[in-house]
C-alpha cells in the first residue's frame, strides 16, 4: 500500500529509504567487485615459495636491508619477549629500532637490563619527530638493536623518531605488540626482489592472535578465541585483508597499509616528512600522502600487498575496546579525507582521486549513517504504511543476507587459497561467526563509527584507549596506547635510565612536510 | 517521486532474490570446504599409512634391482595416485645418494612419475606452469631438467622464465650468463635483484664467460650487473678485470667493481679501492669506504679520516664505520658525522 506522495512525511521517508537502499546496494556492489578481483588474483597468482626466497635470502647483500621500527609505550610486560622475537626474525640484514615513547612504566629499564644496552652517540639521519630525544642506546649483545628513548608523543611521533635513525633502504613500521611471523619480513620484502624500481611500499595481511598460544614472542599454536567478539573480528580482518586490500592493490588504489605492519622506502618517508602527528589515523594518512606526493611529482610508483599472513595482532575483546578502536579508525578516515579533499574526484590524481577516495567516502562517510538510518527508516516506513513489506525485506536482505554472503565467501576464499584456519572445527566456528556477525556486531560497529564521525566534527583529538589483555596469562591487562591526556603530560614517573642519557642533536626537516 | 514509489518494485524483488541466492551459494561452497577439511583430517592417518606403504615398495624395488613383472605391477598400481607418487619420490630423493639415487631416477622414469608434470609445464595457466616446474624441481629426472630449461628459453611469460631460471639456479644447473641475459630478455628489461641472484649463481661456474660479457659493447646497459656478479666467481684472476672496471666512465660500473672486490675479499684490490675514495661521485666513495673497512685496508685511514668531512652524510657515515672497523681501539665519536646536511 502506498500513501499519497503529496504527504511531506511520506515523501521524506520514501526518499530517505531509497537513499539508504542505494547506498547499501552501492557498498554491496563494491564488496562483490572486490571479492571477484581478489578471487581472480588468488586463482591466477604464482604462489610464493619458500624455495624461491631461499635463493635470494642466502645471497649476501642481495636482500634489501630493513630497519624494523617498534614504537613502545608502557610495554614493560612484553617488550623483552617482543624484541627477542624481532631480533630472531629470519632475514639476512635487519636492524631493530625500539622507540620508547616516554613510557611511564619500566619499559626502558627492562630493555637496558635484558639486552645489556649502553648509551651511544649514534646520530639521526634526519629528525622528523616533534619531541626531544632523551637518549640512544646500543646493545653489547646485539649489534643490530638500537633503543631510542624519547619524550612522549604519539605512535606517529615515535615512528618518525625511529625512521630518523634508520639507515637502511627499507623501514618496517610495526606495533611493539605485533607478532611478526618468523619469515614474515622475508615474505613481505619479496616484492622488492622483482621490483624494477617503482615499488615504494608493501602491506601484509594481519590476523587476530586471540585464542592462539603465544610463547617468547612467537605463536606456538594457532587457535580461535572462545569469545565471539574476537571471532567476529577474525572474519572482519579476513574481509579487509583478503578481499578489499588484495583487490585494491591489484587495481592500484591501495590507500591503507595497517599501522601494525608496513614496509616503506625510507627515503620517501623522509621526503614527505614522515607520519603526521595531528591525526589519529596516521597509517591511512601516510599512504594517501604518498600517493599524492608521487602523483603531484609525476613519478612512477606502485604500492603492493602480500596476502599471506605476515603479522598477528591482538583484537579488543571487550565492546569498550572495540568502540574506541572503531571510533578512532573512523575519525582517522575522515581526517584524511578532509586533509586530502583536493584529491577527491580530481583527475590529476588518477584512480586515487577518481576511485579510491570516492570509495572511502562511500565506505566511511556515507555508508555507516545510511545503513544505520535504514534500520530505523524501513521499519518505521513499513509501520506507517509508507513502504511495502517487499521493500523493507529488500533492505534487510541487502544488509543481513548479503553481508553474510560476503563474509562467508571471504572465508571460503581463505580456506581454498591459504588454509590458515587450524582445524575443521575452527573453520566451522569462524563460519558461524561469519553468519552471526551480521546480527548485532555489524550494527554495533556502525554505531561506533557514527560516534567516530561525531568525534571528528567535534574536533576531539584525545586518543581513545584500546584495552588489551596481552599474550600472557597475567591478569593485569596492558594498554597499547593510553588517552591523549596521559600522553601529553610530561612523564613524571618515567624511570630514570640506568646510565646517563646522551643528548642528541635534532634538526627541523627542511623539506615541506605537509601536503 | 511517483517513479520512486513504483518503478523499483522489480529492482526490490531482484535485490531479495540476488541476496538470498548469493548467500545460499556462498554458504554451500563454504559448507563443502568445511566438509573437505573434515574429510582431510579424518583421512590424514590413512594418507600417512599409504605413503609409508609406497615408500616400502619403492625401497624394496631399489634394493632388489629387478624388474619382475609381478613386483612391477604392484608398484605401478601403488603409483597410480600421482600426487602420492610425487610426494614419496620427492621425499626419497632428499634422502638417497649415489647408486640408490640412480636407481630411484630409473624407477621414476620407468613409471612416468614426472609425465603429468611435464605436460603441465606448457599449461595455458601461468601459475599451473610454475607449480608444475616447482614440483619437477624435486624430481631430478633428466626430462624434468630439460623441460625447465626449455621453459626458461621459450615461455611467453617473463615471470615464468624467471621462475624457471630460479629453479635451475637452485639446482646448480643454471646456464651461462649470456643465455640468462637472452632468456630473461635483460637487454629490454630493467634488471631486478632476482636477475642479480641468477647471475651471481652463474658466475660460480661461468666466470670467464662473464668477463667476456663485461667487455662486450652489446651489454653496456647491464655491465654494472655483470661486473658485480664477477665478485661471486671466486676466481682471483678476475681482480684485474675489476680493476679495469673501477676506472670505467659509468659510476654504476665503478661501484659494482668495488662491491665485487669486497665480495672477493682479496687484499690485492687495495690500491684501486683506495683510489676510488677520491671518486667525484658520492655513492662510489661510499662503496669504496665500505670496502676499505671490510677488506682491512689500513693504508686508507688518512683518506677515510678526510672523508669524515665529506659533503654526503652517507659517505661520512660509512667512513666512520670503516675507521671503526680498522682501528677499534680508537673509537670515533659518531657525533663528528653530524646530521644530514
Amino acid at each position: 500500500m502506498m500513501p499519497a506522495l503529496t504527504d511531506p512525511l511520506a515523501t521524506t521517508v520514501l526518499a530517505l529509504a531509497w537513499i539508504c537502499l542505494l547506498v547499501v546496494i552501492a557498498r554491496n556492489a563494491v564488496s562483490v567487485v572486490q571479492l571477484a578481483i581478489a578471487a581472480w588474483y588468488f586463482v591466477r597468482r604464482i604462489r610464493p615459495s619458500p624455495r624461491s626466497i631461499d635463493l635470494w635470502s642466502r645471497c649476501e647483500g642481495l636482500a634489501p636491508p630493513v630497519s624494523v621500527i617498534a614504537p613502545a609505550f608502557n610495554e614493560e610486560l612484553s617488550i623483552v619477549e617482543s624484541v627477542k622475537a624481532l631480533l630472531a626474525l629470519h632475514y639476512p640484514e635487519h636492524e631493530v629500532i625500539v622507540v620508547n615513547d616516554g613510557s611511564k612504566d619500566a619499559t626502558l629499564a627492562r630493555m637496558i637490563e635484558a639486552f645489556a644496552m649502553h648509551p651511544t652517540d649514534r646520530q639521526q639521519v634526519v629528525a622528523l619527530q616533534h619531541t626531544r630525544i632523551r637518549g640512544v642506546y646500543a646493545s653489547r649483545q646485539h649489534p643490530n638493536l638500537l633503543l631510542v628513548d624519547k619524550e612522549n608523543g604519539r605512535k606517529a611521533d615515535a615512528a618518525n623518531a625511529g625512521i630518523g635513525f634508520a639507515i637502511t633502504p627499507l623501514v618496517c613500521v610495526i606495533d611493539a605488540d605485533s607478532l611478526i611471523e618468523p619469515d614474515g619480513l622475508l615474505r613481505a620484502t619479496e616484492p622488492f626482489m622483482s621490483d624494477e624500481g617503482s615499488l615504494i611500499a608493501v602491506g601484509g595481511a594481519i590476523r587476530i592472535v586471540n585464542g592462539s598460544r603465544v610463547r617468547g614472542g612467537h605463536i606456538e599454536a594457532i587457535g580461535i578465541a572462545k569469545e565471539w567478539l574476537p571471532r567476529f573480528q577474525i572474519v572482519e580482518y579476513m574481509r579487509a585483508f583478503l578481499t578489499a586490500r588484495v583487490a585494491n592493490a591489484q587495481i592500484g588504489i591501495l590507500t591503507l597499509i595497517s599501522g601494525a605492519f608496513g614496509i616503506f622506502r625510507r627515503e620517501l618517508l623522509v621526503e614527505i616528512g614522515g607520519y603526521r602527528h595531528d591525526t589519529v589515523g596516521e597509517d591511512l594518512e601516510i599512504v594517501t600522502r604518498l600517493h599524492r606526493h608521487m602523483r603531484e611529482n609525476k613519478r612512477d610508483y606502485r604500492i603492493d600487498f602480500v596476502p599471506e599472513i605476515v603479522c598477528w595482532t591482538e583484537a579488543p575483546a571487550t565492546l569498550a575496546g572495540l568502540r574506541n578502536q572503531r571510533m578512532r579508525w573512523q575519525q582517522g578516515a575522515l581526517e584524511t579525507l578532509v586533509r586530502h579533499r583536493a584529491m577527491l574526484g580530481n583527475p590529476r590524481y588518477g584512480r586515487i582521486g577518481l576511485l579510491a577516495l570516492p570509495l572511502l567516502v562511500l565506505e566511511d562517510v556515507v555508508g555507516p549513517p545510511a545503513e544505520l538510518l535504514g534500520y530505523l527508516i524501513f521499519p518505521i516506513g513499513f509501520a506507517l504504511g509508507i513502504l511495502d513489506a517487499t521493500t523493507a525485506l529488500a533492505f534487510l536482505s541487502l544488509t543481513f543476507v548479503f553481508g553474510t554472503a560476503i563474509s562467508v565467501a571471504t572465508l571460503a576464499l581463505e580456506e581454498h587459497q591459504l588454509r590458515r584456519t587450524p582445524t575443521a572445527a575452527d573453520l566451522m566456528r569462524v563460519a558461524l561467526a561469519a553468519v552471526f556477525e551480521n546480527f548485532g556486531y555489524r550494527q554495533a560497529n556502525l554505531v561506533f563509527r557514527l560516534r567516530g564521525i561525531v568525534r571528528f566534527f567535534r574536533g576531539e583529538t584525545a586518543w581513545a584507549a584500546v584495552p588489551r589483555r596481552g599474550f600472557s596469562t597475567d591478569p593485569a591487562g596492558k594498554t597499547a596506547w593510553p588517552l591523549a591526556g596521559d600522553r601529553r603530560q610530561p612523564p613524571d614517573s618515567a624511570p630514570a635510565p640506568l646510565e646517563e642519557s646522551v643528548p642528541v642533536r635534532t634538526e627541523t626537516p627542511d623539506l615541506a612536510r605537509r601536503s | 517521486m511517483s517513479a520512486l514509489a513504483h518503478l523499483p518494485q522489480m529492482t526490490v524483488t531482484a535485490a531479495i532474490w540476488v541476496s538470498v541466492g548469493f548467500a545460499l551459494a556462498c554458504l554451500g561452497v563454504t559448507a563443502l570446504l568445511c566438509l573437505r577439511r573434515f574429510v582431510d583430517e579424518r583421512r590424514a592417518p590413512q594418507l600417512v599409512e599409504g605413503d609409508k606403504g609406497l615408500l616400502g615398495l619403492l625401497l624394496q624395488a631399489m634394493e632388489e634391482d629387478t624388474d619382475e613383472p609381478a613386483q612391477e605391477r604392484t608398484l605401478a598400481l601403488a603409483l597410480r595416485d600421482n600426487r602420492r607418487a610425487r610426494r614419496v619420490f620427492s621425499h626419497l630423493f632428499l634422502l638417497v645418494r649415489g647408486h640408490e639415487r640412480e636407481r630411484l631416477i630409473a624407477l621414476a622414469q620407468r613409471h612416468g612419475v614426472a609425465e603429468r608434470l611435464l605436460r603441465e609445464v606448457t599449461h595455458r595457466n601461468l601459475h599451473r606452469r610454475v607449480d608444475a616446474m616447482r614440483a619437477l624441481e624435486h624430481l631430478p629426472v633428466e626430462d624434468a631438467q630439460r623441460a625447465v630449461t626449455r621453459v626458461m628459453s621459450s615461455d611467453p611469460s617473463p615471470r615464468v622464465r624467471l621462475e624457471a631460471a630460479a629453479i635451475l639456479a637452485r639446482n646448480g644447473t643454471i646456464p651461462g650468463p649470456a643465455y640468462i641475459l637472452w632468456a630473461l630478455d635483460l637487454p629490454a628489461r630493467t634488471p631486478t635483484r632476482l636477475h642479480m641472484a641468477m647471475l651471481r649463481v652463474a658466475a660460480q661456474s661461468h666466470g670467464d664467460e662473464l668477463v667476456r660479457l663485461c667487455h662486450a659493447q652489446d651489454f653496456e646497459h647491464v655491465r654494472a650487473l655483470l661486473v658485480e656478479a664477477l665478485g661471486w666467481s671466486n676466481d682471483f684472476s678476475h681482480l684485474a678485470v675489476l680493476e679495469g672496471m673501477a676506472g670505467a666512465a659509468d659510476p654504476a660500473v665503478r661501484s659494482a667493481a668495488l662491491k665485487a672486490a669486497l665480495q672477493m675479499g682479496h687484499p690485492g684490490a687495495a690500491p684501486w679501492v683506495m683510489a676510488c675514495l677520491c671518486d667525484p661521485i658520492a655513492f662510489v666513495r661510499l662503496h669504496a669506504a665500505r670496502a676499505c673497512g671490510k677488506l682491512g685496508i689500513e693504508a686508507a685511514i688518512p683518506l677515510l679520516t678526510g672523508l669524515l668531512h665529506d659533503r654526503s652524510w652517507w659517505v661520512r657515515m660509512r667512513s666512520a664505520q670503516a675507521l671503526h672497523a680498522l682501528r677499534p681501539a680508537q673509537p670515533l665519536p659518531l657525533s663528528t658525522i653530524g646530521l644530514r646536511r
